[in-house]
């Protein structure tokens, strides 16, 4: 399974280089807004952390307890760890796990097309989808370390359905 | 090439057996030839993408007696050539795109044949990605 997708995913490459690249004006608007989007999650974060530590310093204020360093350690990690899983543009190893060497290598961003040369939906198979347990599947795959994976769907979400795309969150 | 290929398919039935023999020798030797040390030659060499390219228009790739031996032998190998020349062989496919809709149509038939045996062989609760891959 994972050579034919592997195959797949070098189709859907040449399908979008073959296709039309957004043009310049809309990447730099998109790239804009991700990068608000970015801050705007990021203050949120924060300022949720911040509300779990006065709540924990008020719990333990109340019972007696004056150990308010350890929350706010605690908090600090915690916000550390919360990162969300994202396509990022720079090719390193900590990259987004939907990223590949093959996409790094041929300096490809998939969200700079909104077309290839034929429909995006020629890569989806219907019946295979039908077939994945999406959630197992997803669980599976947040329950291991991304470089112990040999092999996911996860990784190519070009082949999952709408439905399995919906159904992993 | 694509004349005599044209040709030999007016008897696909008859020749398949022979064409199923050529690929498993030529596939098999391609692939041992890659892993020793001519690798980087052969990849290189101008002329290499196109024996992907011819095997790739050959509707036997999609043929249930092709599928599980054939065919992923070769999308094995070709997934397993260098980032480089995998690269290179994605720039030649956008390239040259007229036949990019078939060879999507023999890689999702490969998907959906292996799926269906799968689903005749996995126990309860199984992955589907845990079907054996090269």
């Amino acid at each position: 399974m994972k050579e034919g997708l592997d195959v797949l995913r070098m189709l859907f490459y040449a399908n979008l280089l073959s296709g039309q690249r957004d043009k310049l004006e809309i990447i730099e608007i998109e790239r804009e807004n991700d990068e608000k989007m970015e801050i705007e999650l990021i203050n949120r974060r924060q300022r949720r952390n911040e509300d779990t530590s006065d709540n924990e310093e008020q719990q333990q204020q109340s019972s007696g307890e004056t150990r308010s360093e350890v929350s706010t350690t605690s908090a600090t990690v915690s916000g550390g760890n919360d990162r969300p899983r994202r396509a990022t543009n720079e090719p390193d190893e900590n990259a987004s796990p939907f990223e590949n060497a093959l996409q790094i290598k041929l300096g490809l961003k998939l969200n700079e097309y909104q077309h290839g040369q034929y429909p995006f939906d020629d890569f989806v198979n219907e019946y295979a989808n039908e077939k994945i347990q999406i959630k197992t599947e997803y669980l599976d795959y947040i329950q291991r370390q991304s470089s112990t994976i040999k092999f996911s769907f996860i990784f190519y979400p070009f082949f999952l359905s709408t439905i399995n795309k919906i159904g992993k969150i | 090439m694509k004349r005599s290929i044209k040709l030999l398919l007016l008897y696909e039935d008859e020749i398949s057996s022979i064409i199923h023999q050529s690929l498993d020798i030529l596939l098999k030797q391609l692939r041992s030839e890659l892993q020793s040390t001519k690798q980087v030659e052969l990849e290189t060499d101008a002329n290499f993408f196109n024996l992907f390219f011819i095997i790739f228009q050959l509707s036997f790739l999609s043929d249930p007696n092709f599928i599980f031996d054939i065919t992923r032998l070769f999308y094995s190998i070709l997934t397993n050539l260098s980032i480089d020349a995998q690269a290179k062989f994605v720039r030649l496919l956008a390239k040259y795109t007229t036949n990019l809709n078939e060879y999507i149509s023999h890689v999702q038939q490969y998907i959906t044949m292996h799926t269906l045996r799968w689903c005749d062989h996995a126990e309860n609760e199984e992955l589907l990605s845990t079907e054996p891959g090269n």
